[in-house]
């Protein structure tokens, strides 16, 4: 045979074939170690369709999860699947996979266009197919306008979805995007997330991690929490906020007389007491944040007091995990 | 699932339905884009490696274009050719400046005349005074230290006294005899012999003549205890003038005329003469001969003035032994330029093909082609594809070969072309040096691949210390290059190098294209030791003594070595993890 010089090529059909009864994603008691370090301990896990967000700190093992499962990493105990094949032994699957890795290094000398029609080409697709592809992918995360501008003069969230137009190249089933958000500014983030939301809503299997709980909240309701190397939960998030819910959570109120608005919030039954901790600042304590959270709005214009802001310190990650963790280390 | 983990809500995963992304209605730009065809994944096996394979082969390539380190080797490289052939033009635009390899242009004595012109005419290059027609002294016997005086009519040279004569000759013109009509008294030193210069002579004051030099006298002569007087008569004395010769006429006039090809182990003719017609019977005149017991035959194989080649039992030349003042002048024009070019090729591709440019490029481009994609965190783009790491590693090699192979083959073009018209040839191109240049492109080409492929094996096995690996061990192939060259391949230790068969290749592709290498590499030992290019840069392979032979063996252990060092590397790289 000769080689395919004019990069033309016939229609094929895929080398995988999809099935529909093997998980994208399959982790048997995985274990990696890092000399005398633990990456991950003892997970597993099965993954297969729509949006799932990985939760964890940094340090928890998300990037450790991602590396091993399009294997970059050989775990040290347990077995990992894509598809049902190891990723480590077998780079097979990678043609229904689509990476973005947590690191910030691009080719900064390609235009966005070439680097994604370049790594296209490693998937086998014709000179031409990748071409065609890139200029898809790139118009679908909003780059079109820059396709043909060089990388090394993108904004961090244009570089983000350069990332992530690359991953969608070959058309993937997987989806696998590590911290896509970090770093990025409002715009970007939103920009980001709506990708991601519309890449889920097609069925694809995406797999987003993130140490910040709203912005996973905003694209999915499926999660999985890491927290020091372990599994420590899985499931739909908006059950667990509101398991969280029902637990003494924290509103602050900024406002020029909080005394006075004090008075005009604690006959609420839902509220069992009230702090000021700086000049200008109440605090509210209740076990019943919804029921609070709907009834506040009529009270402040009720007490035709001026409230400049309203925050819940506990509605993050770290209050999760400490409910979560409640009672368990 | 883990124990200690829990589960929350309802955890059933939607359907994995695949989608493609082109027929996707949820994204407005989506929608606004013509379908794509069904995806074109994979032709065949071979097609689809095809073009994963010029993809990572053209993407390498282009990465190491844009980055300034590669132009800087690149444009170092250039600059050293091009110093190189400079140097060369010049020296093949002023030619090869003669010179008088035996010394006979020169007068050592200062009288005027040449040595090669006094040879010829049996008189003393030592001797102002004895030059072609001054006549030379010819000795019948001398004064034994138990003989008190002898008594005749000679002519008399040494140091002496005249104790009585019946006739001496007036011979003042000559500076070698004394001036009869100086008839100053002797000093007290003089009288005891002591203190007269040559062609000097005194009274003692008892009408004896002291003298030192020579006298042509009839009476009675003696010597003193440490003095010496010999007798004999003038010869060659002539009555005209005889001119000088151009100093010129004795330099290159004796040829080198060997065939070594015709296996004859005595060859050689005296084209000038001064070994035909030395007289064996004449006295030892000149120092330079007067160790030899037959001035004919001083390499002693029993035939006067020829070259003796001497062969080892397999009929390998060994050496050549010439006697004394045969093809010992051979012309500089005729052979050294010849050997100079032929130097000068063999030294560019063995110094600057194989050494520098092959091992430095590898150094500083292709001991990155792995690890700097697995520093910077960039590697994932590249093998998180369907495509194993062992093809990865394979196609960057050749993606730098893409790059360095076309720069070396096109500065050894190059070269060639430039040397092939500025070499001497009876012809406008030296049309027979293009056999070298294609198999030292060649050679340069399968060096590169060898210390690229080790280089970037290196990298892979250890990121932090890959470089300082390849450091080592570029010093080691420098090394043993060097040991190579100078023990004429016959070093056992270079032959664990990748450079000695890099030379053992250029060595048999100069043996192919200038079959006369042997000659022109024992000419250059024989006749102007280690100052010859050629005999320096050249030796015959060490592997067989066939050149074709030693080529593909060469070739082979190259080949076999790449081989080698890509499956290590494919091997460390499919057994290492990218954090």
């Amino acid at each position: 045979m000769m080689p395919d010089f004019d990069q033309v090529g016939q229609p094929a059909v895929q080398s995988i074939r999809v099935d529909a009864t093997v998980p994208a994603v399959m982790l048997d008691h995985v274990t990696k170690f890092y000399g005398q370090v633990i990456g991950l301990n003892d997970v597993s896990i099965a993954i297969g369709g729509g949006v799932t967000g990985i939760l964890g700190q940094n340090g928890a093992g998300k990037s450790t999860l991602f590396k091993l499962l399009v294997g970059r990493l050989k775990p040290s105990k347990g077995s990992v699947r894509l598809f049902g094949v190891d990723p480590w032994r077998n780079p097979a699957p990678y043609s229904r996979v689509g990476y973005v890795s947590e690191g910030e290094k691009l080719y900064d000398w390609m235009t966005g266009h070439e680097f994604v029609a370049t790594l296209a080409r490693l998937y086998g697709f014709t000179r031409d197919e990748a071409g065609a592809r890139a200029d898809h992918v790139l118009d679908f995360v909003n780059l079109s306008d820059v396709a043909h501008k060089q990388i090394g003069k993108y904004s961090k969230g244009m570089r983000q979805r350069v990332k992530i137009a690359h991953a969608l190249v070959n058309d993937p089933d997987l989806i696998v995007l590590d911290e896509p958000l970090q770093g990025c500014d409002p715009v970007a983030r939103t920009t980001i997330m709506n990708v991601i939301r519309e890449i889920g809503s097609m069925g694809k299997t995406v797999i987003v991690s993130s140490h910040i709980l709203s912005e996973i909240e905003r694209i999915t309701e499926q999660i999985v929490i890491l927290h020091n190397s372990r599994l420590l939960a899985l499931g739909n998030l908006h059950k667990i906020r509101s398991l969280l819910d029902k637990h003494p959570h924290r509103i602050l109120l900024r406002t020029d007389d909080p005394r006075h608005l004090a008075a005009h919030v604690l006959p609420l039954e839902a509220i069992h007491g009230v702090r000021f901790p700086l000049p200008g600042e109440l605090e509210i304590q209740t076990n019943d944040l919804n029921s609070v959270h709907s009834a506040l709005p009529s009270l402040i214009r009720s007490s035709n007091i001026r409230v400049s802001a309203i925050t819940n310190p506990d509605d993050n990650l770290e209050s999760l995990l400490a409910y979560l963790t409640e009672g368990r280390s | 699932m883990t124990e200690k983990s829990r589960e929350y809500g309802d955890s059933s995963e939607s359907p994995t339905v695949t989608t493609s992304l082109a027929n996707s209605t949820v994204a407005p730009p989506v929608s606004s884009q013509a379908p794509l065809p069904p995806p074109r994944v994979l032709d065949t096996v071979w097609t689809g490696l095809d073009r994963k394979a010029s993809a990572i082969i053209e993407f390498t390539s282009r990465q190491l274009r844009v980055r300034s380190s590669t132009w800087v080797i690149g444009a170092v490289g250039i600059l050293v050719m091009t110093l190189l052939l400079v140097t060369y033009a010049q020296e093949m635009a002023s030619g090869i400046e003669p010179i008088d390899d035996d010394g006979d242009s020169e007068d050592w004595d200062g009288d005027g005349y040449p040595q090669g012109q006094e040879v010829q005419y049996g008189t003393s290059d030592w001797d102002m005074n004895e030059f072609p027609g001054s006549g030379r002294f010819v000795e019948t016997d001398w004064l034994n230290w138990d003989e008190s005086n002898v008594t005749g009519n000679y002519t008399y040279n040494g140091n002496g006294i005249i104790e009585e004569y019946t006739w001496i000759a007036n011979n003042s013109d000559d500076m070698r005899f004394i001036d009869v009509t100086d008839s100053r008294a002797c000093s007290s030193n003089e009288k005891g012999g002591y203190g007269l210069a040559y062609g000097e002579s005194c009274m003692t004051g008892d009408d004896e003549i002291r003298f030192y030099g020579m006298v042509t006298v009839n009476g009675t002569l003696s010597s003193t205890n440490y003095g010496w007087l010999a007798w004999g008569e003038m010869v060659g004395k002539s009555d005209t003038p005889i001119e000088p010769h151009d100093s010129s006429m004795y330099i290159d006039e004796d040829g080198i005329d060997l065939d070594i090809s015709s296996g004859n182990d005595s060859q050689g003719y005296d084209d000038d003469g001064d070994c035909r017609n030395y007289d064996d019977d004449s006295d030892y005149r000149d120092d330079e001969y007067y160790w030899y017991s037959n001035q004919k035959d001083t390499n002693g194989n029993g035939i006067d003035c020829d070259v003796e080649l001497v062969f080892d039992s397999e009929g390998n030349l060994l050496r050549i032994e010439a006697d004394w003042g045969v093809d010992e002048d051979p012309s500089e024009s005729e052979f050294t330029l010849e050997s100079a070019h032929r130097g000068f090729i063999l030294a560019v591709s063995k110094v600057a093909f194989l050494f520098i440019l092959g091992i430095f490029i590898p150094m500083f481009l292709a001991t990155g082609l792995v690890r700097d994609e697995m520093a910077s965190g960039t590697m994932y783009y590249l093998i998180g594809k369907p495509i194993h790491r062992a093809e990865f590693f394979l196609y960057r090699i050749l993606g730098f070969m893409l790059l360095a192979g076309p720069y070396i083959l096109g500065l050894a073009v190059t070269v060639g072309i430039v040397t092939g018209f500025l070499g001497p040839s009876e012809t406008l191109f030296r049309f027979q040096d293009l056999t070298v240049w294609l198999i030292v492109g060649i050679a340069s080409a399968l060096v590169l691949l060898a210390y690229s492929t080790t280089f970037a094996m290196f990298g892979v096995l250890s990121k932090r210390f890959g470089a300082y690996i390849a450091i080592v061990m570029g010093l080691w192939e420098f090394i043993m290059a060097f040991f190579s060259l100078l023990s004429g391949g016959q070093s056992r230790i270079a032959w664990l190098s990748v450079s000695h068969w890099g030379i053992e290749m250029v060595n048999a592709a100069a043996l192919i294209a200038w079959p006369d290498s042997e000659y022109y590499d024992i000419i250059g030992e024989g006749y102007y030791d280690s100052a010859d290019i050629f005999s320096v840069f050249w030796n015959a392979p060490s592997t067989n003594e066939s050149p074709t032979v030693a080529l593909l063996v060469s070739a082979g252990v190259l080949v076999v070595y790449v081989l080698l060092m890509v499956g290590l590397g494919q091997s460390f790289l499919g057994r290492r993890e990218i954090d």
